[in-house]
């Protein structure tokens, strides 16, 4: 299961789910390396910063919809308005039934959507998802 | 009396005045000629004239009036054969008393004036006292001076001719006077007749104006240019406000500020157009109170080219616009707190999953981490944390599917009964092989409702059945019975029924009628259940006996039949 680590931001305002990765990562023996922001404004802070040079830039975005602050969606669409962070490849993990917001990314911009499902075992492998996704 | 010598101007005294209009020239023509030598030589002629065109002659001596001569036709006339007349007192006693007057008057003219013919209609008394009409023309003759001296006369009798006229007259007049009394039999007629119909008039206006007073409307009349002149009692018991400061245009001061203009435009537009009038407004009452009416108004019955009056009358509509406004506002507040309710069911289901799924994600990563160090009592507790999770998983996707169940309306639903009852089945099929459940099924019709939802609903039904089971080995009947325009579906079970105090808790959120231990379920179940069948106008209700079973009843309407109602 192991090959080239990959940095990953994590955009999570709940604290047990970035554990929840990271234990997943553990489990899964998955080598990526994973930043974290606890809001939509301090992602793009972090982004705009690394576009700066103060970062490393990452490789993939693991985006919350439900966020403090800044929702998910206001953090795609400005992603999506700006031409080299729209480059970013961003995944969305977001809770079951979020039938009523529309699961699509700005113009542009290539978006994954991931639901987080319910049981770990199940969750175990939407992070092996992301492990693919990331390294295509 | 020879012709020639009456013809001759009498020698000495007398003499023939030739006058244009009674003696002519001799005419030319040789016959006329020979006539005349014959009336002049041959008295034969004379009498003949005078006795086939004349009714008698008299030759009188003016100079010695009581002298006079008169014929046998004259007396004949009056009725005296020629023995009884003869005298001239006779023929002038014989006139009526004004018309000697007038005779002797029309001589005077004639004696003054030579050129008049003498010319006079007399009534003379016939011996039977019969009155005879005489035209009596003549001639007066003179002598060498010119001095009257004869009156010659002729008498043509035009009593028949009188008679006819006075009778025409007579005739004439009473046929007038019929004329004039049928006319007053009618006028007559016509006034009783109308001074009747008068009467019937006051009467059936008293009945109607007692009738209309009596009812709880407020009645009114309008001129045809709107300006009222009537105003019913209850008008003015209503507002308190005497008729005649409200007739015209004063009403108007009674309608709502807010109303007024709205009826100023809707009264003006139905006189203008005159068409009925109908609106609801309010009107003041005595206490300031204002309360709503429905007004109406019509233009009555005019002839041709008459401007109409107009009849209105105001019902009080107070009570029913509270009720329909109370309605109103209640359906609006239930509509927003049912939509408040569904946004919170939603939500809330929806927000529940988070912390739910770290909960049952950490017990699941403590069994799997730690499982190997813990003690008995240790997975114990993780089982009941691990329970607590799937239970509440249940109840949030429950909730979530309840919340999700609202109406999509002017879409028509089609289901197929059979292959939503196929899919129910196959959904339980785990559990109908675990209890070894026996299941009897029909075919089932299609029907109005979406087919996602009937499938669910079977599935609940189906799954109640067997989960609510008896000690004994499962029975489920499925079957259905068209009734009309819709079709209703049995699910019957064996099972171990629901007393009557609960069978309509059952239906309600959350209401379970059993632990959670005992047997699975959440209790949104059934209260889905109810609002899938609801939502699409059909009806869910049961019959259960504690002990022998539970027969649920699903209603729906047919598709054929609503599609016909709907085309």
């Amino acid at each position: 299961m192991t090959g080239p680590a990959r940095r990953l931001l994590c955009v999570e305002d709940n604290l047990g789910d970035l554990r929840l990765l990271q234990e997943a990562l553990e489990i899964l023996q998955l080598p990526h390396q994973l930043e974290h922001v606890g809001d939509g404004e301090a992602a793009l802070t972090y982004l705009r910063e690394a576009q700066a040079g103060k970062h490393l830039w990452p490789d993939a975005v693991l985006l919350d919809l439900n966020l403090p602050r800044k929702s998910g969606s206001e953090v795609l669409a400005e992603l999506g308005a700006d031409p080299r962070l729209r480059q970013l490849r961003v995944i969305v993990l977001t809770t079951a039934a979020r039938e009523r917001e529309l699961l699509v990314g700005p113009q542009h911009m290539t978006v994954h959507f991931l639901i987080k499902p319910l049981d770990f075992d199940d969750f175990l492998g939407v992070v092996e998802t992301i492990d693919h996704l990331i390294r295509s | 009396m020879g012709l020639s010598h009456a013809l001759r101007p009498p020698t000495g005294h007398a003499r023939w005045v030739k006058r244009a209009a009674f003696v002519r020239d001799i005419p030319t023509h040789p016959l006329g000629r020979e006539l005349y030598e014959h009336v002049r030589n041959n008295t034969a002629v004379f009498d003949l004239l005078r006795e086939v065109t004349l009714d008698g002659l008299f030759y009188r001596d003016l100079t010695h009036p009581e002298h006079e001569w008169s014929d046998d036709r004259l007396w004949q006339l009056l009725g005296y054969s020629d023995a009884d007349g003869g005298r001239y007192s006779s023929r002038q006693a014989l006139l009526f008393p004004e018309d000697r007057l007038r005779a002797h008057a029309e001589l005077q003219r004639c004696n003054a004036d030579p050129e008049r013919t003498y010319d006079c209609v007399l009534r003379y008394q016939h011996r039977d006292r019969s009155t005879v009409w005489v035209r009596c023309r003549g001639l007066v003759l003179r002598d060498a001076q010119g001095q009257p001296v004869r009156l010659l006369g002729t008498h043509v009798d035009f009593s028949e001719l009188q008679r006819t006229r006075e009778e025409l007259q007579r005739v004439n007049r009473e046929l007038e006077l019929r004329v004039n009394d049928r006319t007053r039999e009618l006028g007559e007629t016509l006034t009783r007749m109308a001074e009747s119909e008068l009467a019937h008039q006051r009467t059936r206006t008293r009945e109607l104006r007692q009738l209309i007073e009596g009812l709880p409307l407020l009645v009114w009349t309008t001129q045809p240019d709107g300006a009222c002149d009537y105003l019913s009692p209850q008008w003015v018991a209503y507002t308190g406000i005497p008729e005649s400061e409200q007739l015209g245009s004063g009403w108007l001061h009674q309608i709502h500020p807010e109303d007024r203009q709205r009826v100023t435009l809707a009264w003006q537009s139905a006189l203008a157009s005159v068409q009925p009038f109908d609106t609801e407004y309010r009107i003041r009452r005595h206490d300031g109170v204002y309360r709503w009416f429905q007004t109406r108004a019509v233009p009555l019955p005019a002839p041709e080219g008459v401007s109409a009056k107009w009849l209105g009358s105001s019902s009080d509509i107070h009570e029913r616009k509270h009720l329909e406004e109370t309605l109103r506002q209640r359906t609006a507040a239930l509509e927003r707190s049912n939509a408040d309710l569904e946004e919170f069911a939603y939500l809330a289901s929806h927000d529940l999953q988070e912390p739910l799924r770290t909960v049952a994600s950490y017990v699941q990563l403590l069994e799997r981490q730690y499982g190997s160090k813990l003690d008995a009592r240790a997975h114990e507790y993780i089982a009941y944390a691990a329970a607590g999770a799937r239970r509440m998983r249940r109840l949030v996707t429950d909730l979530l599917d309840y919340s999700r169940a609202v109406a999509t309306p002017g879409e028509l639903q089609e289901a197929d009964g059979t292959a939503a009852l196929d899919n129910a089945l196959q959904s339980v099929a785990a559990l109908v092989s675990e209890t070894r459940a026996r299941v009897v099924r029909a075919a089932l019709p299609r029907l109005a409702i979406d087919e996602a939802s009937l499938t669910r609903v079977l599935q609940n039904l189906l799954s109640n059945a067997l989960n609510y089971r008896a000690e004994v080995v499962p029975q489920i009947v499925v079957s259905c019975q068209i009734d009309g325009p819709s079709a209703v579906i049995a699910v019957a079970d064996n099972g171990i029924g629901i007393a009557p105090q609960h069978q309509r808790r059952i239906f309600q959120m959350f209401q379970r009628l059993h632990s959670s231990h005992d047997r699975p379920g959440t209790g949104v179940g059934l209260a889905l259940c109810k609002r899938l069948i609801e939502r699409a106008d059909g009806q869910i209700w049961l019959e259960s006996e504690v002990g022998r079973g539970t027969t649920f009843y699903v209603r729906l309407p047919l598709v054929a039949a609503t599609r016909e109602v709907r085309t």
